[in-house]
């Protein structure tokens, strides 16, 4: 009867459980214990439970718990198992776990807990648990062992020269890439647990001495404030914590290369780590930033200021090329020297649909292309890659089905488009809007819309900055990473709007 | 509600609006050139268009022209009567050119520039010319182009590049002129067209300069003369001029101008006014029959006094002419008096065309040698 008792008043406490783990207090009795986890992990058969008993005193009882793939078995054998049965030592009724923690276990990481929140995620995290009998408490001790991908050149940001280095899925080897590049207390990192089911483990890193604290307080309010079932990558936190939820622009950095997170940190961002994802997220992040790359900093300053414009030009031709090109021939044939206007004439008079509907098909071929390209395996792209340009370009133009002008623009429009892949959804979104818009009113829509699209950008915020700071000044120091990259020695101070801490640079070049 | 008012706003825009003034490139008849005539027995003007054909060019034959003759009672009639011919609209704002035959040149300008300043596509930089044959017409038929099909092209290219080295062409654009013809102070003066032979077939030709009495055409100058008269109004923009002494072909040069320029300058002596022109020049001197002798700088002054008198002499003459024969003022002398001296042209700005064949005009020429480019 007492055992059906027992039985029931656990029955009871699971039920409770599933309900509410926070509320779930580690018992005394490892028996109840053992009953908990037997119904917590009911039928996840890679967690495992041992008991274990000393040989000197059989009073002192154990059990272990912990996750099979994600453990250093030998680390368990040797250093929780075996001293927990051979020790001469007694536990005393007061402080056991102190005892255990100081004199019998030899393990680097442990901690101690009450609740079944904690012991939950910890087995779930590689770590393995210790129930003790008589004690009210619980150890976790870090046993965590996986295999994770090795560190690799990240595909999408090569560089010819420069670090190589690139994070992986594994968040203590990401913060190794990092602490290993900042050898300084003020670097700072925190946990943050997101993901209501998945209890992602997430990083906020930062420098604490140049850290715009308006952006720290917004981060962590934000992150508190997420309800999701989990999260797989750092795009589900940047849609959540983005300032405003609908834009296309790119308002949050992102980046898989560590030293390019380190470069932000030492400009006064934050960063924010998260576990299963290679992919960084840094803050604020201005709309300049969206023309820079890692290698402008580690190449030659006249190269890079010309690549960097070169990007700018590219964004403005591949956003508003277009639609100048559909408002000029449709509507202002008077901006047109007379012996390109009739070229273009001859070529569309043997075209049957308008220029708009012309660039608007086009384009969507382009697109259409592009999207093959990326979803087929790499051996069948050269193949994709004759179609594209034998068929739509040749043949195409030789079937009259759309002039030969428009497939130059195009090639322009898609090249251009490459060449800032930062802003890639921004262009998909407003290129056809301003090429509806101009091939409805000609010039006066082609302004309009990018009028619009100027309005839109100037509103946005990054984590509360003003994310087009800087474009309208004209002092050096605030423009020397913008349009151009300054020489090292010339960047006497840090991003004026992200850090209060400015002076970057105290002597001079040569002393 | 806002939000809902917003995007009813732009869904009308859109679609109510339609495609506000649009004109598909495919669906454009592009004029290159106009030529009017004037038929005086049926008083209807007659327009010949020159059109790029863009259904017969091709990438490898070029651009072809053709042509489109309409007739109408006014200017605007005789176009709207050309779209019955054409299968879509005549597209004016790449013309370049507007040749007028001599009838209408005759009968004056002034209503028929004022039509084609307020046409809306027609541009203000289009060259406006005389033509010197019988029909406007001829030079688009009769003509074959140099250096392409369309024939405004060929003549548009004379303007703009065959003026900055020939010297003999008068470079004037149709807003240039507009004022010339409102205005009491300055007659017209326009370049000719003309045809030429060359290689077994006619080509055009820029061939002097037409001379208007306020609008209105009435005699014509060479090609030699217009240089002197570019050189003496600040129009000259480079070419060559060369001394031909007479009876000694030995002793003739020729000068490369580099800089022209003059200075007209209105003197008042009590009610009687006189003029100063003062042409300076540098060149360089480009050709000599006497090659291969050393010239001394003696005898470069020499040079350059020669010249210097050689175009006093030309000028002074055509100044003369334009004075007592023509009787009008091209060269702008009343427009000179009525900037500086307003009140005295008040007085006789409607007699002024009587007093102007007596006024004294003085030309002083001075001519500078800067470098010899002859073999030695």
């Amino acid at each position: 009867m007492s055992e059906e008792k027992k039985q029931q008043k656990i029955d009871k406490k699971v039920d409770e459980l599933n309900r509410n783990l926070d509320e779930l207090k580690v018992s005394a009795s490892i028996e109840e214990n053992l009953a908990i986890i037997d119904e917590l992990f009911k039928d996840n058969e890679i967690i495992k439970h041992r008991r274990i008993t000393n040989e000197n005193d059989p009073s002192m009882q154990f059990v272990i718990v912990f996750c099979e793939a994600l453990v250093d078995h030998v680390l368990i054998n040797d250093s929780l198992i075996k001293p927990l049965i051979l020790t001469h030592m007694r536990i005393g009724r007061g402080d056991c776990i102190k005892t255990v923690i100081e004199r019998i276990l030899h393990a680097g990481e442990i901690e101690k807990t009450d609740n079944y929140k904690d012991v939950v995620q910890s087995v779930c995290f590689g770590d393995t648990v210790i129930f003790i009998n008589g004690c009210e408490e619980a150890l976790y001790i870090d046993t965590k062992k996986f295999n994770t991908r090795t560190t690799e050149e990240p595909p999408a940001e090569m560089v010819l020269s420069g670090p190589r280095e690139g994070f992986t899925e594994n968040i203590m080897n990401n913060m190794a890439l990092l602490q290993r590049r900042i050898k300084s207390h003020d670097f700072k990192c925190k946990t943050v647990m997101v993901g209501e089911r998945t209890k992602t483990t997430c990083m906020v890193c930062y420098i604490n001495s140049l850290v715009n604290e308006n952006v720290l307080d917004r981060l962590y309010k934000r992150l508190k404030n997420i309800k999701i079932d989990g999260v797989l990558d750092s795009n589900y936190l940047i849609e959540m914590i983005k300032d405003n939820g609908y834009t296309p622009f790119r308002v949050l950095g992102i980046t898989e290369r560590p030293d390019s997170v380190v470069g932000k940190l030492l400009e006064g961002r934050a960063a924010l780590i998260v576990d299963g994802s290679p992919v960084v997220i840094t803050m604020p992040y201005l709309f300049m930033e969206n023309f820079q790359s890692p290698e402008d900093y580690y190449v030659n300053y006249y190269y890079a200021s010309f690549a960097r414009i070169l990007r700018i030009i590219g964004f403005i031709m591949t956003l508003f090329a277009p639609a100048l090109y559909i408002s000029i021939v449709a509507f202002h044939h008077e901006l047109l020297p007379v012996p390109l206007l009739i070229h273009f004439a001859i070529e569309r008079s043997s075209v049957p649909i308008p220029a708009s509907i012309e660039a608007f098909l086009l384009i969507g071929v382009y697109e259409l292309i592009r999207e093959t390209g990326i979803r087929v395996p790499s051996n069948i792209g050269q193949a994709l890659s004759i179609v594209g340009a034998l068929v739509i370009g040749q043949a195409a133009v030789d079937a009259k089905l759309i002039a030969a002008p428009m497939v130059i623009l195009v090639a322009i429009t898609a090249l251009t488009g490459l060449l800032v892949p930062k802003l890639s959804g921004a262009i998909l979104i407003f290129r056809p809007l301003i090429m509806l818009l101009a091939s409805f009113f000609g010039l006066y829509g082609f302004l309009l819309g990018a009028s619009f699209l100027l309005a839109h950008v100037f509103t946005l915020r990054s984590m509360g900055v003003i994310h087009v700071s800087n474009v309208n000044k004209l002092k050096f120091q605030e423009v020397k990473d913008l349009y151009i990259r300054s020489p090292w020695w010339a960047m006497k101070t840090r991003p004026m709007e992200i850090s209060e801490n400015k002076v970057r640079m105290k002597v001079k070049r040569k002393s | 509600m806002k939000r809902a008012a917003v995007i009813f706003i732009l869904i009308f825009c859109l679609t109510l609006g339609g495609c506000f003034s649009y004109k598909g490139l495919d669906r454009l008849t592009i004029v290159m050139g106009i030529a009017l005539d004037y038929d005086e027995e049926n008083e209807r003007y007659l327009a010949t268009l020159e059109v790029a054909d863009t259904a017969k060019s091709s990438k490898e034959e070029g651009i072809k022209s053709a042509l489109i003759e309409c007739d109408g009672v006014s200017i605007t009639d005789a176009f709207f009567n050309a779209t019955r011919k054409v299968k879509s609209a005549l597209y004016f704002g790449s013309c370049e050119v507007l040749i007028i035959c001599q009838k209408i040149a005759e009968r004056g300008l002034k209503t028929i520039m004022d039509t084609f300043m307020r046409t809306k596509e027609l541009r203000e930089t289009a060259f406006p010319l005389v033509s010197k044959e019988e029909m406007a017409a001829d030079i688009f038929k009769k003509a074959q182009g140099l250096s392409s099909a369309i024939i405004s092209s060929d003549i548009q290219q004379i303007m703009e590049q065959g003026s900055m080295f020939s010297g003999a062409i008068r470079k004037v654009k149709m807003y240039q002129i507009y004022i010339d013809i409102l205005a009491q102070n300055k007659c017209l003066s326009l370049p000719a067209i003309g045809l030429a032979e060359n290689d077994q077939e006619k080509v055009v030709e820029a061939d002097g300069t037409a001379v208007f009495c306020h609008d209105k055409l009435i005699n014509w100058m060479s090609s030699d003369e217009t240089v002197f008269f570019l050189l003496s109004i600040n129009e000259y923009r480079g070419g060559t001029i060369t001394y031909d002494r007479d009876g000694d072909p030995s002793t003739d040069y020729a000068i490369f101008v580099n800089k022209a320029s003059s200075k007209t300058t209105l003197k008042m002596e009590g009610d009687e006014p006189s003029f100063g022109i003062d042409i300076k020049l540098r060149g360089v001197l480009d050709e000599a029959e006497k090659s291969g002798e050393q010239i001394s700088f003696d005898e470069m002054k020499q040079i350059e006094q020669e010249y210097a008198e050689m175009i006093k002499g030309k000028t002074d003459r055509l100044i003369e002419k334009l004075q007592k024969e023509f009787r009008c003022d091209i060269s702008g002398f009343g427009r000179l008096i009525s900037k500086v001296n307003p009140k005295y042209w008040e007085k006789i700005k409607d007699t002024w065309l009587d007093i102007y064949p007596n006024v004294k005009i003085d030309v002083n020429v001075s001519v500078k040698i800067t470098s010899v480019n002859i073999t030695r």
